[in-house]
């Protein structure tokens, strides 16, 4: 994983230039994990580098200042709007307005990866947390914040995933 | 025995190795932190909700299908009065999506056979419309050009039997034979004579590895002379750098380097942006500009200045614009016609995102653009590799202008 962003949190008395600047280089430095994290996540890098962007957008103007792991964060609000797109790609699609069928060769690698074609085909939740845990590196208490789950279920939630995760492995 | 923390080891070393291998869009766009387009995403967001709404509710409606046919009938005024709007399909055009149109559907609007498989051009439509293609499509010339302005192509997509794995960062450019990504872009003897086209042939490198950019690609003018003149980009190995070069008759050598920055650029874009770049400069609009949103903000006030640059592999654009003029200028008509995005009253130096959801994303609050010029181009992305690109025609002029200079420069 790409040396992480989370050790140094903004400071709090950052001026709104210094928070653009520290949320600009937590960007770049997050970006390669960031990205991949949310593909392996979604099952495409269609609108991650967009959400991506987007989360850091917001992180700047909602003046996130606290933010102790903001590739933890960007990861959440990044995949809160993928899943906010393919709500509405779905809808569209079902309209027959949308055009979903698009895949590159980016998608096309994802799925030549072992590892990352075994948590496609776990649940989506499933893999979020086994991507969040294992990849992005978040704690437990982060994944609970930021994924909006019960803490008490995140451990034995990410168990069972994992548990799932090594039963496709070996059926393999 | 394997304990709880073993497995756990294990597993965040297996997901770290195996994810890493994903590779990635080799594009590194800029954050632009100064990005304050939350309300019109959201506006944007509220628009569509409440489209889909609409057609929710009143699908196969009149006023669904007026909304439809009015927004074929823009588009088929953008391309020039000629499109064959039935042909179009309703699809994705509207409700902010996409365009939805296929390479050929555009063709059969123009009114021009489709041809797959054979080189892209580029040309200049009365109104001033651009449209690119920088692969395959057409090769007969559609008789409402009236000016071809540039050929790409992409010799790894040709029919000459060019395989994508053959092509290597670095392989050596050679334009005199076919070979790794080497696309000869025919122009039919036509174009030479009938429109008073400067040529630029273009070749590309290919697209590549199959991860990896293009690693070249030079666009080559014929001056008067005969010479030739060699507009080059050169790709750094993980794309994150492109330089661009003009030098005396190539093939390709060291020139007047221009860095670009940590940007993967359609190559074409690369050749047509820095044209015009070059065109907007020769005109006195000032320096400064460049496809990276860097340089984008450091233009100078009042520039105008629009590029789009299809920013990954995704083939997600980001369209820039520095719009001088008054508002709601064309495009914005356009786009709201359309259906597309939302961009009203943009800061004279502010750009847009044209996002993969199809919204345009502002850049910046607005504030009154002040002149009716103020769009010169605007580029609408429909797919990988076409665009439509619009554009004010003094603007082409300028831009006819400035490789006539380059092309006669001593």
């Amino acid at each position: 994983v790409e040396e992480g962003v989370g050790a140094l949190a903004v400071p709090t008395t950052a001026t709104v230039d210094d928070l653009e600047t520290w949320w600009a280089e937590a960007y770049e430095r997050a970006r390669p994990t960031l990205l991949r994290a949310l593909a392996a996540s979604i099952g495409s890098f269609e609108g991650v580098e967009d959400a991506v962007q987007d989360a850091v957008v917001d992180a700047i103007s909602q003046g996130k200042a606290d933010v102790r792991s903001p590739e933890g964060w960007l990861y959440a609000a990044a995949l809160n709007k993928l899943r906010g797109q393919r709500r509405r790609a779905a809808i569209f699609a079902r309209l027959g307005l949308g055009n979903s069928t698009r895949s590159d060769e980016l998608d096309d690698a994802l799925l030549r990866i072992d590892v990352s074609r075994r948590l496609l085909a776990l649940p989506q939740r499933d893999r979020e947390l086994l991507v969040a845990k294992y990849y992005v590196g978040m704690t437990q208490d982060e994944i609970a914040q930021l994924l909006r789950m019960p803490r008490g279920t995140v451990a034995s939630s990410i168990a069972r995933a994992a548990a799932k995760y090594r039963a496709m492995e070996r059926s393999r | 025995m394997t304990t709880r923390a073993d497995h756990v080891d294990d597993l965040t070393a297996e997901i770290v190795s195996g994810l890493d291998l994903v590779p990635i869009p080799a594009t590194r766009p800029a954050v632009r932190p100064r990005q304050r387009g939350g309300a019109h995403g959201d506006l944007a967001t509220v628009a569509v909700f409440v489209l889909v709404g609409l057609i929710t509710l009143t699908i196969a409606t009149p006023y669904t299908r007026g909304v439809l046919a009015e927004g074929l009938r823009q588009l088929e005024r953008i391309l020039g009065g000629r499109s064959s709007a039935t042909s179009l399909p309703l699809g994705t055009s509207l409700a902010g999506v996409r365009l939805g149109m296929t390479t050929d559907d555009v063709f059969r609007a123009l009114g021009t056979p489709s041809r797959r498989g054979d080189q892209g051009e580029a040309w200049i439509y009365d109104r001033g419309i651009i449209v690119l293609f920088s692969s395959s499509e057409a090769r007969e010339p559609s008789p409402h050009v009236q000016r071809v302005v540039a050929w790409s192509g992409s010799g790894a997509r040709t029919e000459e039997g060019f395989s994508l794995d053959e092509c290597r960062p670095g392989k050596t450019f050679d334009p005199s034979a076919p070979g790794c990504g080497y696309a000869e872009i025919r122009r039919p003897e036509a174009f030479r004579e009938r429109y008073r086209a400067f040529e630029i042939e273009a070749w590309t490198n290919g697209i590549a590895t199959r991860f990896e950019p293009f690693t070249i690609l030079s666009v080559r003018g014929i001056a008067p002379d005969g010479t030739a003149v060699v507009l080059r980009a050169s790709f750094g190995p993980a794309a994150e750098r492109v330089d661009l070069s003009f030098s005396r008759a190539g093939p390709p050598g060291p020139g007047d380097l221009l860095p670009w920055q940590n940007y993967r650029i359609d190559p074409f874009f690369i050749s047509a942006c820095e044209l015009l770049a070059r065109a907007e400069v020769s005109a006195g609009y000032g320096e400064g500009w460049g496809s990276s949103n860097e340089k984008h903000r450091s233009a100078p006030e009042g520039g105008a200045r629009v590029c789009s640059v299809r920013n990954d592999d995704t083939g997600d654009p980001h369209l820039l614009w520095h719009p001088r003029g008054g508002q709601p200028h064309e495009v914005d008509r356009l786009l709201n016609d359309l259906g597309v995005g939302v961009p009203v009253n943009w800061r004279s130096t502010g750009t847009g995102r044209w996002r993969s959801d199809g919204f345009v994303q502002p850049m910046a609050p607005s504030s009154p653009a002040p002149s009716p010029r103020a769009t010169a181009m605007v580029a609408v992305y429909l797919e990988p590799y076409f665009y439509v690109i619009w554009a004010d025609p003094d603007l082409v002029e300028r831009l006819a202008d400035a490789v006539r200079a380059e092309l006669t420069r001593p």
